[in-house]
Parts: structure tokens; sequence; C-alpha cells
């Protein structure tokens, strides 16, 4: 069972001059094993995008990795140099976008751009890529691909555009696929269809995938294991059925309950969490959840929790969940 | 770091301008128009700072006389091409159907013109003059202004909360006071800006080829026309002229700049 | 019930070709929560946009308390215009960046005569922020001083300062954080109860729907497909297509992962509405006389209409297999 394909441990990620750093992953610990789909949950600033661009170190220009270790099949990655990593990327891990169509090229027809990785990584002839492409096209399900393939993005819808993106990113038959947000743009019946292809998928090539989202429907239709983020840290780690039969951390609950959901009992008022999701350049300090947080001790405000195991295969980051209590004098 | 320099002496040498401009009266050490002929075509001296011109008038005192009409050409143009040019693009942009295309037209037309022989040619209709100068002048800067406002205003009409306003009840003239042009504001200013240097250059340009300012009245350009036409007797008249003319110019620019960098309410944020 | 809103027949047209809203009838009761509802593309932004008289309708009436709206003059919808407020659903672009919070949320009593003085309005405007959890010291702060979530309680007390009847709110919460979404919803609720006004509300996600809403419509390609109380709606949906949205929506929980009824594609293009039933190139259980004839809305339950010829009383996927094989169901265990 544990046999990750990717590990990130302790990593940190800042952003803004060196003698005045906004951090915004502020130790992130997470795994994904092979065949796996991870749920990656959180609010805005809670690092969860940005854990999965590092993790592919496709950190934007501003930001830079200042600590801890990302670790691919045995490979680091947080020091591997650029060439190797080209030799990685849409190669055995390829990620996918919020929205395709800026991350499809728009002037060049979705056949050429399905083929360029397999041109590269495995060295295809242009014919031989061109008859993959539509392969790949008619297996995530673009009808009539033969015609589809001289498209350009523009001419498809944000489904169809989706559908491009994941035949693209799984050309090459990578072991992980980073989706960050994949159906956020889409409608639900559109999101549904991207859903089962991913699930599809995934079954289909023994691929690990982590799906970043704020959407605990998304986590429930299609994750394995998640991890929940808050202010730059890994708050809670579970299986999916135990983080929503067990629910540990504070923010974790409160995110449940405060997401309305279709078979809820007619309910006066929704249970909200106070406050609001902090700015990365203002976190409080200790527990970055401490403010909001129904069940504040003393030394949450001082102290930043680790992950502890709880349950099997469930671990969270809370002091009042914590059984080292003397660490708390 | 060489920007903040660059700001600082524009603004110093404007402030130094505004000054001489306002009290030129108590300033001037002879009379801009006292022709000398015993002092033709003189270097700098005590007594006369930058020197004379072939009818041995001061040209630091002529400079400063020039600038008074040059810098309210400068300002008076460019405020009378805003005024009518924002109203004209805004309206347009706000209210769109046939407004906005008779006025899309009409700015086409204008543009197809260079700003200068548009200024030629307002001038060779109305005759030569300050008054017909300003005209000219603001005439030939309408156009960028209308392009300018019209397509920021065009975008801000897009926002929600114009959308608002008008959800709310205000009426339309109120809605574009109170939210279009707030909201277009800082680009609008950072072109007036550099556009007052253009206005004073355009003031030089048609000074220079006749059309301005009328001797004996010294204005820049004329004093630059005239100094050319003595270049060999002495070349300091043209040359501080037109020295004034481009520290005039370039620190309305920079300023400009600054502005743009200022006013850009995405830099401000935090 | 006493009818505050009545939309009749609208059709909204753009360039000629682009049928955005293509006959929109409904009535909205005072005090009553109306939830429309459908995927982008479908018209009700701009059904909210026609009863803001921010667009003109191309047919139709629209009436409020009984009077004729549909081609008022702007002038003479200014006190309409006070009982009709409106939250849209960007919390950024719906706020002037230009003005204080102040301003922002006392610029309708402003407009409307309501405050006489500066004092007046200040001291309005520090009410009106306490009312909706925002401190009174804020009335000087900017828009971009604060977050998605307090922007959008701006946008919600400015639209409550005129004690309007009505208020159109186009997905007021969907571009926040799901911790500040419940925040705002309640607020949303509280406002409502207080002041007793009625809600036009705009959403594409069903779990807030049944959460907010008294009554239900779906729209598709421009047109109410389905329109039904709340709970007869959530019981059992009649038009395919509303079944279809309700079905598509992500599980509560990983032990509810369920069968869908999956519909193949995407909506076809509003400049080429399908012919006959608009629904029938997407729906699992079309038939010949969908592809030739147009069903009208029906009863098919207590105050419940579908616009189905197939509309009956049970599930329709028991009903795929009745009528047709099944094609594009997909089960998940």
């Amino acid at each position: 069972m544990n046999n990750p394909i990717l590990t990130i441990h302790d990593l940190k990620v800042a952003f803004g001059p060196q003698t005045a750093p906004v951090d915004a992953l502020r130790g992130v610990n997470l795994s994904v094993n092979r065949g796996e789909c991870l749920g990656l949950v959180g609010e805005s600033g809670s690092g969860k995008s940005l854990s999965a661009l590092a993790a592919m170190r496709l950190l934007p220009s501003a930001a830079r990795i200042t600590g801890g270790s990302i670790t691919f099949e045995g490979r680091e990655m947080a020091t591997m140099p650029r060439k190797e990593l080209e030799g990685l990327r849409g190669n055995e891990i390829s990620m996918i976008f919020q929205e395709p169509m800026t991350a499809l090229n728009p002037v060049m027809r979705v056949g050429d751009q399905i083929a360029a990785p397999l041109r590269k990584h495995l060295g295809l002839s242009k014919k031989a890529a061109r008859a993959r492409a539509i392969e790949q096209l008619d297996s995530v399900g673009i009808p009539d691909p033969h015609r589809r393939i001289d498209n350009f993005p523009h001419e498809m819808s944000g489904g169809m555009r989706q559908r491009v993106m994941i035949a693209m990113a799984l050309a090459c038959e990578p072991k992980l696929l980073i989706a960050d947000e994949p159906t956020t743009a889409l409608d639900v019946t559109i999101q549904a269809q991207i859903l089962d292809l991913l699930r599809a998928k995934q079954k289909e090539l023994d691929l690990a995938i982590i799906i970043i989202t704020h959407d605990f429907g998304v986590v429930a239709e299609i994750a394995d294991r998640v991890n929940v983020m808050y202010g730059g840290r890994v708050v809670e780690e579970a299986g999916v059925g135990a983080l929503f039969d067990n629910t540990q951390h504070p923010y974790s609950i409160g995110l449940l309950n405060a997401t309305p959901t279709i078979e809820m009992e007619q309910q006066h008022r929704l249970p909200a969490i106070g406050g609001a999701v902090p700015h990365i350049s203002d976190m409080p300090a200790g527990c970055s959840f401490h403010p909001r947080c129904p069940e504040r001790r003393p030394e949450c405000d001082r102290l930043v929790p680790q992950l502890e195991t709880v349950a099997p295969h469930q671990r969270v980051a809370c002091w009042a969940r914590s059984t080292a209590d003397e660490q708390a004098a | 770091m060489l920007d903040r320099i660059f700001i600082t002496f524009a603004i110093i040498f404007l402030s130094m301008l505004a000054i001489l401009v306002v009290f030129g009266d108590f300033i001037q050490p002879h009379d801009p128009l006292l022709q000398n002929f015993r002092a033709r075509d003189q270097g700098p001296s005590a007594t006369y700072w930058l020197g004379t011109d072939d009818f041995g008038r001061d040209v630091f005192s002529r400079i400063l006389e020039g600038s008074r009409l040059s810098m309210t050409i400068g300002l008076v143009a460019p405020l009378i091409a805003a005024i009518v040019g924002i109203t004209m693009g805004t309206t347009a942009a706000y209210f769109g159907g046939w407004t906005e295309r008779i006025v899309s037209r009409v700015t086409d037309m204008m543009m197809s013109f260079d700003p200068l022989l548009l200024g030629v040619l307002v001038v060779a209709l109305l005759g030569p003059g300050i008054v017909n100068l300003s005209i000219a002048i603001s005439f030939a800067l309408i156009p960028s202004f209308i392009r300018l406002s019209r397509a920021s205003a065009l975008s801000v009409r897009q926002e929600g909360y114009v959308d608002a306003a008008i959800a709310m009840g205000r009426p339309s003239y109120s809605t574009i006071l109170r939210h279009v042009l707030p909201n277009i504001a800082g680009p609008l200013v950072v072109m007036t800006t550099i556009w007052i240097g253009s206005a004073i250059r355009m003031e030089a340009t048609l000074s220079f080829i006749g059309l301005g300012a009328q001797p004996p009245a010294p204005s820049w350009g004329n004093i630059v026309r005239y100094g050319v036409q003595n270049i060999f007797g002495s070349p300091l008249p043209a040359l501080f002229a037109g020295l004034a003319i481009t520290l005039t110019v370039l620190s309305f620019n920079i300023l400009g700049d600054a502005l743009r960098d200022r006013l850009d309410p995405d830099r401000t944020v935090r | 019930m006493n009818k505050l809103l009545e939309v009749t027949d609208v059709r909204k047209i753009f360039g000629g070709s682009v049928r955005a809203v293509d006959g929109v009838s409904f009535s909205l009761a005072e005090r009553e929560t109306l939830a429309l509802v459908g995927e982008s593309g479908c018209g009700k932004s701009t059904v909210s946009r026609l009863i803001l008289r921010l667009t003109d309708p191309t047919e139709g009436t629209i009436r409020f308390e009984g009077r004729d709206i549909t081609h008022m003059s702007q002038g003479a919808l200014k006190d309409i215009r006070r009982e009709i407020q409106f939250v849209f659903q960007d919390p950024f672009s719906s706020l002037d960046p230009r003005m204080t919070a102040g301003e922002i949320v006392t610029e309708p009593l402003a407009i409307h005569g309501k405050v006489r003085n500066k004092a007046e309005r200040r001291s309005t405007a520090e009410q009106l922020l306490q009312a909706v959890g925002l401190s009174a010291k804020h009335v000087e702060s900017w828009p971009r001083q604060f977050s998605g979530g307090q922007r959008q309680r701006l946008g919600i007390i400015r639209a409550f300062a005129l004690g309007p009847r009505l208020i159109v709110a186009d997905e007021p919460v969907s571009a926040l954080d799901v911790s500040v979404r419940s925040q705002v919803i309640n607020i949303l609720q509280d406002m409502q109860e207080e002041k007793g006004t009625a809600y036009l509300f705009i959403s594409h996600d069903m779990a807030t729907v049944k959460h907010m809403a008294d009554r239900v419509a779906v729209m598709y390609l421009g047109k109410i497909v389905e329109l039904a109380p709340k709970a007869s709606f959530f019981a059992g949906p009649q038009h395919p297509y509303a079944e279809s949205l309700l079905s598509a929506v992500p599980a509560s929980h990983p032990n509810k992962r369920r069968k869908r009824i999956l519909l193949a594609g995407d909506p076809p293009s509003p400049i080429r509405i399908p012919g006959g039933c608009r629904f029938h190139t997407r729906c699992p259980i079309a038939q010949d006389i969908c592809k030739s004839q147009e069903p009208s809305l029906q009863l098919v339950g207590d105050n419940h209409l579908a616009a189905c010829h197939f509309a009956k009383a049970w599930p329709i996927a028991s009903r795929i297999g009745e009528l047709q094989p099944a094609t594009t169901t997909l089960a998940i265990s």
C-alpha cells in the first residue's frame, strides 16, 4: 500500500526579496502513492496550487524553494538540473490547469500540441505522432477525432478543451498527473464528465493523480486520500472515508459543515467559520488557523503543531488533538 | 534611483519656470523689446547674462518674456483639448450607438492629418496670432484625447460598478462624472502632462515657421527662428531658447511618466 | 399570492441571431426566493440584466408591482430602481475602486436623496457596515483593502440600504472561498428575514439553491424547462435536463458516489437552437416527437411545471429502459 511515487518533505517556498521574504509554503509534507488519487483541498492562499507547481518545479519567477525536498521515484527534484527536469515533465509527470484556454497555445492546432510531447519524449515520427494524437483524442472521449485534431482551441467548448489538455498530459503515459482545479471553470454536467474521465484514466494507466480543489464534492467523487491545507501547511491527512466520517482538524470540520450539500436536511442557518482567510503576507504565528478556531488552546498562537497520527492512515496537525501535551508547557 | 534624480530635476526645473513666468516682470534685468545697437551679438556678461541678439536685445529677458507666451499656450491648448476630447470620448463610449459611430469617424478623419499639419491648416484659415495658435494646437490634440478617453471609458463601462450605478438609478451624466471619469483619470492626467510638452514644442514649431507669435513679441519659437537666421552673428539666442524648449518638454515628459507610475491603482495596493 | 414581479414571454436576441433568452415567463411573490439555475450560456444572467433594465428586451413584458417597466425610460425608472436592487457575482468589479466603503454603501441613499448631509451620510454608513459585521472604522477604507467576503458584504448592504422589495442576486457567493461562503449565505438569509425582501437568486450551484430557494426554475438554452416548488423539485425533477443537472452534482460523501445520468457533449450554441424540443440532441429519452414538436410548460404536479413530452411523476432513470435502450448512462459503483 505504501509505495509513494512522489514525496514532498518539509517544503518551504517564499516570495519576494531575500531580505524580507513572504513565506507561502511553511513546511508542506505530503506523498502520493502509485495509482492513487490524492485530493489536495484548501482555500485561496492555502498553498495548494503552489505545492503542485513546486512539485513540477514550475514556480512563478518571484517564488523560490527555501527548504525541504521533493522526491519523485527516488530522484531529488528540488535540486534537479533543468535538462533532467525537462525529461520528466510531460513525460513522467504531467499537469492540467483550471483554464485550459490559457494553457493551450491559441495559434496551434490541437493535434500538433498533443503530438509535441510525443515527438520530444518518445521520438515518434510526425506521422506516427499524429496517429497517436488521434488515438489520444478518441480515448478522452472527443467525438470525431479525425476532424477535431485539426481544430484550434477556440473552436472547441470549455469541456472539450479540458479533454484536449488531458489527452496532451496523458500522451506519454505519465506515472503522475497533477490536476489543478481541473473542473472549477466548468459547468456541473461537464465537471461530472471530466471527473469520470479522470477516474477511468486512473484505472486504465495505473496513474497517480494529485487533484487540487476547494470543493469537497470533487474530493468525495474522486479522491482516495485527502490532504487538507491551510496557511501554507498540511493540517490534516486522511483516507477519504475517514476525512468525512472521522474529521479531526477543526478547520476541516468547519469547512465540511459550512458546505451546503444537496442531501442536507433544511437547516435554518449554515454553520460558518468566523473571520477571513488570512493573506500570505499576514499569517498568524503558531497554528495559522488559531484566530478562527473554536477549539483554540493557549499554546496555539505560539507553537506550530506538527502532523501526528491519530488513527491508522490519518494524521492531523492540531494541539487540541495532540497527545504530546508535555510539549505545550 | 536614476528615476528619482530625473524626477527631482524635472520638478525643480518646472517650479523655477513657474516662478519665472509669474514674476517675470520683476526678474527681467532689461526690457525684452529694448534695442541697443551698440551691444549687438554680445556674449554672456554681467550685464547681459545670456548675451544679446542682433538688435542688441537681452536674450535672458527675451527668453523670460517668451516663456510666458509659450507656457500659456502650452497649458491652455491641452486643457481645451482635454475638456473637449474627454467629453466627446467618454460620451461616445458610454452611450455607444450612433453617437459613438459619429465620434469615431470624426476622430479617424482628424487622426489622418499630422497634428502639425492640422495646426498649420487652422492657422492658415484663421490667420496667425496667439488665440488662433491656441485653437490650432488644441484642435490638433483633440483626437488623441478622444481616442484615449474613449478606449479607457469603454473598458470601465464593462465594470460591474457602472452597471451597479445604473441599476441604483444614477442618471447617465452623473454616472459618467462619478464612476467613469475618476477611473480613467490616471492615464488622462498622464497624457495631458505629456501633451503640455508637445504643445510647447508645437508652438515653437509654428512660431518657427512664422505662423505663431508675431515679432517683435518674443516667444521661444520665434527667438529660435530669428536666432537661426542670424546664427553666424551670434548662435546664443537660438541655442538658449532651444535649450529652454528642450528642458521644458523633457521635464513634462518625466513628470508624466512619474505620474503614470503613481496613478496606476494596481501599484498602490498595500 | 401577491405578484411582485411578473415576467411574460421575454426574449432577448443579441446581434440579430443569438437567442440568449428565448421566451421566458415567471412570476415572483413578495418575500419569496426564486432560484434561477442552469449552466453557463443558458441565459440566466441575461434574465437578471433584463429585470434590472441594464439591457432592453427584444420582446415580452416585465411588470413590477403591476406596472409595466419593460420600456420605461431611465428617468421614469428611478423610482422603480429604489425597489429593485441587486448583488453581483464579482465582488471585485462591482465596487468602484475610487470610492470609500462608506461612500459605496450609502451611494443608493445619496442618489435617491435619502441623506441630507455629509455627517448623516457618514453615520448611516457606519450603521450599515455594522449591520453586516464590519467595523464602523472601515468607512474610510478602500475596496482593495477588503477581502472577497467582506467586499460581498459591502455589496449586500448596499443592496439593502434603500429597503428594496426585490433583490436580484446573480451568483452572489460563487466567487467566494468555501469558509466565507456560508457566512455570506447566512447574511443574505438574515437580511431577507428581517426586511421581507424577495430574491431572484441566480446560481449554478444546486446545493446553495436547495438551501436558499422557495421555488426553482431551471433554464436550458434560453428557456425555462422546469419550474417547481423546492421540495417537489428536489424530490423528483420532471424534465430530463433538470434531473441530469441534479445527478451531476458531486457526491457529498464518498459513500454516496452514485449512478449518474451523463449528458453527452455540450449544450448547442444559442445561435443554432435545435428545432422541436431544444434538449432533444442531448436527451437520454428523446423520441421522434421531440425532434418536431416543442413541448410547452405544463402542470405535472402541484404547482410543478415541466416542458417535456414525457414528464411524468417518476424518475427518468427508470424511464430510460422503458422508452429506449440506455445509451449514455454510466454506472459508478
